[in-house]
């Protein structure tokens, strides 16, 4: 029989720093003090981490984080080359890696200067070069879309959102109830920077249209920082109190990965291959997650992703999120820290650091009562997709 | 080139973007625009068109790719409509659509369009290509409405 990797590995220290507009501080910083934030809390000592991710992001290498935590002998590294999706694909990596004994404690860290560094609802033409290094196939971006205009991952997520519209005639007030949604859970989370500004209908249905589909509050939020995981064995689980096991992973790619609109089709997304393998890996039906922390960049991907895991139909995720489903006491609460629509986007360990403290019974006001099991996704790239299922 | 001069350029086919790219792929496409006509591969083993252009083809192990000519007209698979610039010679162009136009075989263009409100645009639209000569190396691909402007 094959070796599962299920209930083999467990996150035992989560750390962020804080979410701000405007810091002096290099991503490098940023990183490194989300690390040593979640070695105080796991209640070890940075040096004895011995594996490192920073999956994705230009110009913060792995080794650029080892001085900073002390670590004599990395044995370790990795990257991932899938925007978004990293965060949860790099927990799948380190979880590889302290399973097989190749190091003992790996930290998983994200983060960026998403205010203060390259802003991706800016018009900074260095923005080609950030692509560049960021991008699948930079020469088809080159050659077959800078010249158009289409630059930024509204431009091209809005041209899978417009199919979706065309092909399934979705009701577009989803769009709506995941960034109210998201807004109103922002407001019982400390860290969240949209704690204290509330959003109403009219705010939404007011703000301005940026690329169609698009409002300014489809978006996710321009902020800095950073956040941090660290993962271990279950031979080492006996050292801390509430160790949070992972039950399936999984990432997944769309066919081609490196674009959409030339892909045969624009819909398809990484995470309808990867969600089937994480579930059968755990061994947990849908029926059986008590929250979801979804991949949020734009609200409606957040709709796309409940549809491509299987919670519902294509097209009707709509429908799916209507009623107070996906909030406190619903059926899917979802994004119950705010997101990355209203808590930060620092690219996605934010979502995996919720879900620890839900799994905790540490999320404060946020939490979901009774919470056992929850799932964490992410999204990014040309429609790359992860998934983590967690249990306490 | 500094920071300032960068602002009032367009963004065009550029090879030099990437230190390392010692091969032009995109050299047949952009030689058949001159011309006003569209290139794309063809997998010599199966047939299959192959768009983007690859180093081999996708549907055949190591086989080899020619270069062959396609139809200039099509319809429109997805769009949007972009409100907001993001790179500073798009400032002045806004509101325009980015179309992604299907002309058969599984290949999908994308451009501008022209001869249009861009705020009209919808999928199923039937276009044509406009060959737009930006200078003697360099003609871009737009779309223009098979049934008149709108």
């Amino acid at each position: 029989m094959r070796r599962s990797l299920s209930d083999q590995v467990c996150i035992v220290g989560v750390g962020e720093t804080d979410y701000v507009r405007g810091t002096d501080k290099s991503l490098t910083q940023l990183l490194t003090e989300a690390a040593v934030n979640a070695c105080k809390d796991a209640g070890i000592h940075p040096s004895e981490i011995d594996g490192v991710i920073n999956p994705w992001r230009y110009n913060v290498r792995c080794e650029d984080l080892v001085a900073g935590l002390g670590i004599k002998e990395l044995k370790f590294s990795g990257r991932s080359e899938m925007g978004g999706a990293s965060a949860v694909a790099a927990i799948q990596q380190a979880a590889l890696a302290v399973e097989h004994g190749v190091a003992e404690y790996v930290v998983v860290t994200t983060g960026q200067k998403g205010f203060s560094g390259p802003r991706l609802g800016g018009t900074d033409p260095r923005i080609l070069d950030f692509n560049n290094t960021i991008m699948p196939n930079p020469e088809y971006r080159d050659n077959m879309e800078y010249p158009y205009g289409l630059m930024v991952p509204m431009q091209y997520f809005s041209l899978h959102a417009n199919r979706w519209f065309y092909e399934y005639n979705p009701d577009p007030i989803g769009m709506q109830i995941v960034a109210m949604t998201c807004r109103e859970h922002a407001q019982n989370n400390s860290k969240a920077y949209m704690k204290g500004r509330v959003m109403t209908e009219e705010d939404y249905q007011n703000s301005p249209m940026l690329v169609n589909p698009f409002r300014l509050f489809d978006c996710s939020l321009e902020v800095d920082g950073a956040g941090a995981v660290i993962v271990t064995s279950k031979r080492n689980a006996h050292r801390f109190k509430k160790p949070i096991y992972i039950a399936g992973i999984a990432e997944g790619h769309a066919n081609q990965p490196d674009d959409m609109p030339t892909r045969p089709d624009i819909l398809d997304m990484g995470i309808k291959y990867a969600a089937p393998r994480a579930f059968e890996m755990a061994g947990i039906s849908r029926d059986e997650i008590d929250f979801a922390e979804i991949y949020d960049c734009f609200t409606f991907i957040v709709l796309r992703q409940i549809e491509e895991m299987g919670f519902c139909e294509r097209g009707e995720a709509p429908e799916f999120v209507k009623n107070g489903r996906i909030t406190y006491g619903g059926q899917l609460p979802i994004n119950t820290h705010g997101g990355l629509l209203s808590q930060a986007h620092i690219v996605g360990i934010n979502h995996v650091v919720e879900a620890v403290h839900q799994l905790r019974g540490e999320a404060g006001a946020a939490q979901v009562e009774d919470a056992k099991i929850g799932l964490v996704t992410g999204y990014g790239d040309m429609g790359d997709g992860s998934i983590a299922i967690l249990h306490n | 080139m500094n920071h300032v001069e960068l602002q009032a350029i367009r963004p065009l086919p550029n090879r030099d973007s990437d230190w390392s790219r010692d091969w032009n792929l995109y050299k047949p496409f952009w030689e058949g625009t001159r011309e006003g006509k569209l290139f794309v591969q063809e997998c010599t083993a199966t047939g299959k068109k192959i768009w983007p252009p690859r180093f081999l083809s996708p549907y055949e192990p190591g086989a080899e790719v020619k270069w062959v000519e396609v139809g200039t007209r099509g319809v429109i698979y997805t769009f949007n409509i972009v409100h907001r610039s993001f790179y500073p010679y798009f400032n002045d162009q806004i509101p325009y659509a980015l179309v992604v136009v299907d002309v058969g075989d599984g290949v999908r263009f994308l451009g501008n369009t022209v001869g249009m409100d861009p705020t009209k645009v919808k999928i199923g639209m039937e276009m044509e290509a406009a060959f737009e000569k930006v200078d003697d190396e360099v003609t871009l691909v737009q779309w223009k409405p098979v049934n008149g402007g709108i």
